[in-house]
């Protein structure tokens, strides 16, 4: 026992051990079991592989570069625990990565030529361990002799192989820019290969009588140098080209430009977040609908509505369809004064949306409908619909003389920040703030509920031309049904269909405080 | 140098399900997150999918394709995959730190050509940084590495050619 103690190959198994039970400790208490945990486990025993393989590494080269460095005598004599300890990590590394990740052998038909030749070096490097692993005891040194020497020189070719795989593979050796561990593996490396690069000096030296004062040496300090300033230049490329990660950097930094291009708005208008879900799909598809009703529809009476949407481009009705706001369509349907407002959900029928309401009065209503096909960006489409006798009534609203009104229970005010602007909401640079009070006490409404995941829903139309703008708050995370707000709700106009005109508009922000939904009417104008 | 190295491993931030297959039937499929496959909140990332189908029916233009990206069991975005690169990727920035759920399902356009399946992916995103301070902590961090390699370099090159001359007049 006490010999053990003193025997510095057992203190490295026993350190190794340590930092086992510590990556587990460390891993354990940052997520939950499960999935990320086996992913952080491969992370991390990978990165420990290759410390410990690098240290190993280096024992020789730095002791005969500097021989008057102290400890040698223990350090030479720890490295083959450090060796052992590697094949130990690189075995859990294989099993959390290989076997964890990807579903061992019977994962590989799945992986891409890419992956399956950074698995290949490093199945080769494990081999290698292995039988080092294997070896690294007494006996064996004895019993082989000099083959002993011979075999564990393998190690450097395991070395140039996990140092591939790394590369190929590792998250954290894509990006020198951003990667504080890729900037350290890339000096600690460059340290070996110079050391190295020394031993080869004074091996020609020695045999060739080739006095290589500036040799290997000086040409990898030259390069280390090199590449160095190439990745700290401005315009360098950060990015080690051969990681998988590589192509995605250029992909993501090429998607980050397109997203704040899109449409033309260089705003602060978010066009990644869930709110405008809508936007995201091709742009290029268009869309037929055919929307059907009674020849005759009266006031008051129930009447079916029904649309159904086609590909423009193929004919084929579409059947596959993303939510909207909670809904596959929406419908909003308005008459001609603009003084009825309805919002309403159709259902999917036998491939129709279909729904079944009753118009107040006579006259001509206008139909809005919302809907994202399957792949696709939303679309947006009006209809007419003729009720009992349609008259020649026109929008004769006059912008409101002032911004509260009492709707039922609630006060509901109107704040802009200035004078509304066409060519400002066109872009995303103007809000609409409205404040909800209870009428009777005059106390602040905090209790807003989501309605179709959105604390309120606003519709905009243009008395001269009826067009149409359905706006969602500013506040872009979808809530939570329990989630409650108030008293203030901004809403964030965007031209996403085309430019926003001047105008008298209506305004219809549905609010739904403590359950109770109702409609706040507006009349603005925009210049 | 051992100790070093434990303690930058300790301090190095890894937190996506990245590299993991996720397999349905003969389709499976490998996640990337960009930045670094550690996203963070507040910044824009980007979830590559390398898709393969073992049968080598899958296309991805014959597909409809979804990604749902949840947290807590809420749906936080909904998005098609569309054949945008050679690996395709959805963009997403992620509101808030935490751990949130990725799902890649598809089924054909046309019956028959390959079998709908629905992949599901974990991923951590971490509190948002902000980018001048990292900035500045990566030219700190190139600045100590390249002190220590010029000064290894130097000490060497030193001890390797200087004490030489004496030696070889004896």
């Amino acid at each position: 026992m006490h010999a053990l103690l003193r025997n510095v190959r057992f203190h490295v198994l026993c350190l190794t051990g340590l930092v086992i039970a510590g990556v587990y400790l460390r891993v354990g208490s940052e997520v939950p079991e499960g999935p990320l945990q086996v992913s952080l486990l491969a992370q991390d025993f990978g990165l420990l592989a290759l410390g410990f393989l690098y240290i190993s590494l280096l024992v020789s080269p730095l002791y005969e570069a500097l021989p008057t460095l102290p400890w040698r005598g223990i350090v030479t004599k720890a490295r083959r625990a450090t060796g052992f300890s590697v094949f130990i990590l690189a075995c859990f590394h294989l099993a959390y990565s290989f076997f964890g990740e990807l579903g061992g052998f019977s994962g590989l038909p799945f992986l891409d030529n890419r992956y399956l030749f950074a698995i290949t070096c490093s199945g080769t490097a494990l081999v290698i361990v292995a039988m080092m692993a294997s070896t690294s005891f007494d006996y064996m040194v004895r019993r082989l002799g000099k083959w002993w020497k011979r075999l564990h020189r393998l190690v450097y070719a395991a070395g140039v192989l996990l140092v591939l795989h790394a590369l190929l593979l590792g998250s954290d050796f894509a990006d020198l820019a951003t990667s504080p561990v890729a900037k350290v593996a890339f000096v600690l490396l460059a340290i070996l290969l110079f050391l190295e690069a020394l031993r080869v000096d004074k091996l020609l030296e020695r045999k060739y009588q080739v006095v290589a004062r500036f040799g290997f040496s000086a040409v990898v300090v030259a390069l280390v140098v090199g590449l160095g300033a190439q990745y700290l230049a401005p315009e360098g490329s950060a990015s080690l080209g051969i990681n998988i990660h590589s192509a995605h950097i250029q992909l993501a930094q090429q998607a980050q430009q397109s997203a704040t291009s899109a449409f033309g708005f260089s705003s602060n208008v978010n066009l990644n977040s869930p709110a405008y879900a809508g936007l995201r799909g091709d742009k290029t598809k268009r869309y037929t609908v055919s929307f059907s009703a009674p020849a005759v529809v009266k006031a008051g009476q129930p009447v079916q509505l029904a649309f159904k949407v086609y590909d423009a481009s193929s004919g084929y009705a579409v059947s596959s369809y993303s939510k909207v706001y909670s809904q596959y369509v929406h419908l909003v349907i308005v008459n001609e004064k603009l003084d009825y407002f309805s919002h309403i959900h159709p259902d999917f029928v036998n491939g129709s949306f279909v729904v079944t309401t009753a118009l107040p009065a006579d006259g001509l209503y206008h139909l809005y409908v919302n809907y994202q096909p399957f792949g696709a960006i939303e679309q947006q489409q009006a209809f007419t619909l003729a009720v009992g006798t349609v008259g020649s009534e026109a929008p004769a609203q006059k912008p409101d003389n002032t911004q509260t009104k009492t709707f039922g229970d609630y006060k509901v005010s109107l704040q802009t920040s200035a004078p509304l602007k066409a060519s400002e909401l066109s872009v995303g640079s103007q809000t609409l703030t409205f404040t909800i009070q209870d009428a009777a006490t005059g106390k602040a409404v905090t209790d807003l509920r989501p309605y179709l995941e959105a604390f309120g829903h606003l519709v905009m139309i243009r008395e001269d031309g009826f067009d149409y703008l359905h706006v969602h708050p500013n506040n872009l995370t979808i809530p939570a049904a329990s989630d409650l707000s108030g008293p203030t709700v901004t809403f964030l106009p965007l031209g996403l269909y085309g430019p926003i005109h001047p105008g008298t508009y209506r305004l219809f922000a549905e609010f739904n405080p403590a359950g109770h939904l109702f409609v706040a009417d507006f009349t603005i104008n925009v210049q | 140098m051992k100790y070093l190295l434990i303690i930058l491993l300790f301090l190095a931030p890894s937190v996506a399900q990245a590299h993991f297959l996720e397999r349905d039937g003969t389709i499976g499929a490998v996640l990337h997150i960009e930045p670094g496959d550690a996203p963070v909140a507040g910044q824009s990332a980007t979830l590559f999918f390398d898709l393969k189908d073992t049968k080598g029916k899958f296309q991805l233009a014959n597909c409809q394709c979804q990604i749902i990206l949840s947290s807590d069991g809420r749906v936080v975005s909904q998005q098609p995959l569309t054949d945008n690169a050679a690996t395709p990727y959805v963009s997403y920035t992620f509101p808030a730190a935490g751990i949130y759920q990725v799902e890649l399902s598809g089924f054909p356009y046309v019956a028959g050509d390959f079998s709908k399946f629905d992949l599901k992916w974990q991923t951590r995103v971490e509190r948002g940084i902000t980018t001048s301070s990292s900035n500045k902590g990566g030219f700190l961090l190139w600045t100590l590495l390249g002190a220590i390699f010029v000064a290894i370099v130097g000490y060497v090159a030193w001890s390797r050619y200087e004490p030489r001359k004496p030696r070889s007049r004896h």
